[in-house]
């Protein structure tokens, strides 16, 4: 792990503004940088495919609202060699903090649900699956602008995958993870497992508690049963005329791919019925 | 839902009668029951009477060797153990059954299938074969659409959803147009009291349905009325309950002899016997059972002219085409124009079939072994698990459908 004089010294690095919790062999810290202004500094111990994976998932297809790689180079420090990534940086609050507010009001999440389907539309034209949605990696920017980060797990339909055959679980944050992703099909998931991970979110921002995950889990295969077993009952929400937004998150949590959205475009569609006869209720 | 004739045994004139009467039909034939000169011959007069055909090679039980199938190039009966040995043998067999599909003009062809006896190991087998038969009709058979049947055993239909949304799931991945759905009943039951059977059946056909695919439900009966709220695209039904239901046991045609004769009520959605029509007659209820104007083609009228029911001329025929007229009509009453007003219509329907149940019996008409009364809730309850798991999709798909 390098320390802020190493980061400052070889990084063209004014000021380091923030720093995140280390994961793994990656650093990442907020940086006033002396090209680029305040951008996000990740720094990657040794060789690390995913992080390559990342890099090029995110370079390569230039998603709207996604923070876009500025800089990307391999650095030796000292002797420590790694990746390093200077990637734009998003001013505002995760959804998470927004979380801890408390819930979210239903024209609020129409609108974040209809930002990150967006996103979720390009990556399934693109072939790519983020496999991390959840309110940590989801920013709402100053300007009121949501966006999707942490390429970090993401996997690109045309590449072979990076976790071993034999090892049946991919990655995925528990309780967020659509069920494909850790019971048997990792080799067959799309953007389904997004549409299912959007759909948990959702869930918890308009009821203001999780679907799977009550808080006194002891381990994570009760979460990781929780989700393949738990049907979250619907919740009546302020201006939600006929349930349908809850009908609309509960189709993107439903268990079995074949009772999701076939594919995010197809989540789109449903997502814009569902707002214009919420809005003409309204009228 | 449109409704189709499964044919049987001594179908033809009633097939062409019907057809007459609708202005046109399909038929699913059945080479248990034509021979294959009979196909030959009987093509013009099908088509003079304006019957679209489909050709159901009937390969579920390939060690059956049912008189009526040897006939056929295409049977042949180590089918089972070839089945899952070697690749030409696909393509012979689907060369060999579209010589027939080229003599009834079809325009879809039905794959064959096997039924497949349900084990842990089913899944595996019934994915490969499906895969080796559609590889082999995508290389040989043109200018049709591929309809792959679909052989649901009892026993996978009994087990927990999530073994039917594998099936669902693993169909994705099949290129063909649409699935012929053949699902046998638990105890070979004409009317099905078992709900998680009719659950997953539901389940299957709504699941395959929203892949945008063609479903015809092969073996039908009034039971599967609820398929119209999984926008299935046709069932097929027919005369005698061999092919109103999917059995094994391949009666042969001069083993059916009927004992009795059944009135199809269809409100009540039970049959009933003549001597209980004649203790309806008695207690002056018999005139209610008459069907309303909309099923009313005449078939029945001789039932009703005044006479006691049992000392008419009524016929098995007449029996037959009332039954399979009026479940034609019920198809297109319970075809609505949304998925809500489709269910709408089921519940109504099934309520009414309640009530009317019980007002016959308390006048002592009783369907006997053939009363809707225990399926009315089997019924509503696969219709409410439809709804918990793909209701929203359904509503949202079914222009689409």
């Amino acid at each position: 792990m390098l320390s802020d004089n190493q980061i400052i010294e070889n990084f063209k690095i004014h000021e380091i503004l923030k720093k995140y919790p280390k994961s793994g062999q990656k650093q990442v810290v907020l940086v006033h940088h002396k090209i680029y202004g305040n951008v996000i500094l990740k720094l990657v111990e040794g060789e690390n495919e995913r992080v390559k994976r990342e890099i090029d998932i995110v370079t390569e297809n230039d998603f709207n609202n996604v923070p876009k790689v500025l800089e990307v180079d391999t650095y030796n420090v000292d002797g420590e060699p790694g990746i390093y990534i200077c990637e734009q940086y998003i001013d505002g609050v995760t959804l998470r903090e927004i979380l801890q507010e408390g819930k979210v009001p239903l024209e609020k999440a129409l609108f974040l649900t209809e930002s990150i389907l967006k996103i979720i539309v390009q990556m399934e034209e693109k072939g790519v699956i983020h496999r991390d949605i959840k309110p940590e990696n989801i920013i709402k920017s100053k300007d009121g602008q949501w966006y999707l980060i942490d390429f970090g797990i993401a996997r690109a339909l045309n590449l072979s995958s990076l976790t071993f055959t034999k090892v049946q679980i991919g990655p995925h944050t528990p309780g967020y993870g659509a069920p494909e992703l850790f019971q048997y099909s990792k080799k067959d998931i799309d953007s389904r497992a997004d549409i299912f991970s959007l759909g948990v979110v959702l869930f918890e921002i308009v009821t203001g508690r999780h679907p799977f995950i009550r808080g006194d889990e002891l381990n994570l295969n009760e979460i990781w049963y929780n989700t393949v077993t738990v049907v979250p009952q619907g919740v009546v929400i302020d201006g939600d005329i006929d349930m349908q937004f809850m009908g609309l998150i509960q189709t993107f949590m439903q268990k079995h791919i074949t009772r999701r959205p076939k594919t995010a475009v197809k989540a789109m569609e449903w997502y814009i019925s569902v707002k214009k006869n919420i809005m003409e209720g309204f009228e | 839902m449109e409704l189709y004739l499964q044919f049987a045994y001594g179908m033809k004139q009633i097939a062409i009668d019907l057809s007459k009467d609708w202005k046109g039909t399909t038929a699913i034939l059945s080479p248990r029951d034509i021979s294959p000169a009979q196909l030959q011959t009987w093509k013009s007069g099908f088509e003079k009477a304006n019957i679209k055909m489909l050709f159901d090679p009937q390969c579920y039980y390939p060690k059956s060797n049912n008189k009526g199938l040897i006939k056929y190039d295409y049977w042949d009966p180590s089918f089972s153990t070839k089945i899952e040995s070697n690749g030409s043998f696909e393509d012979e067999l689907i060369k060999s059954i579209l010589q027939y599909n080229e003599i009834a003009e079809t325009k879809d062809y039905i794959i064959p299938a096997v039924m497949l006896k349900y084990d842990n190991t089913w899944f595996q087998r019934w994915y490969k074969s499906s895969e080796r038969l559609v590889n082999a009709t995508k290389k040989i058979v043109n200018g049709r659409r591929h309809i792959l049947t679909l052989a649901l055993p009892d026993d996978l239909l009994l087990q927990k959803e999530d073994e039917v949304e594998k099936v669902i799931e693993a169909t994705e991945k099949f290129d063909v147009d649409g699935y012929y759905i053949i699902a046998h009943p638990p105890q070979d039951k004409y009317l099905v009291d078992v709900p998680m059977w009719l659950i997953n059946l539901l389940q299957v056909c709504a699941g395959l349905k929203l892949q945008e695919r063609k479903i015809i439900m092969g073996y039908g009966n009034h039971q599967l009325l609820c398929l119209t709220v999984a926008g299935v695209d046709a069932m097929a039904t027919g005369t005698y309950l061999n092919v109103r239901r999917f059995t094994n046991k391949f009666e042969e045609n001069d083993s059916i002899l009927r004992k009795s004769i059944w009135y199809y009520y269809p409100a009540a959605l039970s049959e009933y016997k003549m001597g209980f029509l004649d203790t309806a007659y008695n207690n002056g209820v018999l005139q209610q059972m008459k069907p309303v104007k909309d099923m009313d083609k005449g078939y029945v009228d001789i039932l009703f002219a005044g006479a006691q029911p049992s000392a008419t001329a009524f016929k098995e025929t007449m029996a037959f085409k009332h039954y399979i007229n009026c479940v034609r009509v019920q198809t297109k009453m319970l075809s609505k124009a949304t998925y809500k007003d489709t269910v709408t219509a089921n519940e109504v329907m099934l309520e009414n079939a309640m009530r009317r149940i019980e007002y016959m019996e308390k006048n002592g008409v009783y369907a006997q072994a053939r009363s809707f009364r225990e399926m009315v809730d089997v019924n509503r309850s696969a219709l409410q698990r439809l709804e918990k798991n793909r209701g929203f999709q359904l509503q949202k798909e079914w222009n689409n459908l």
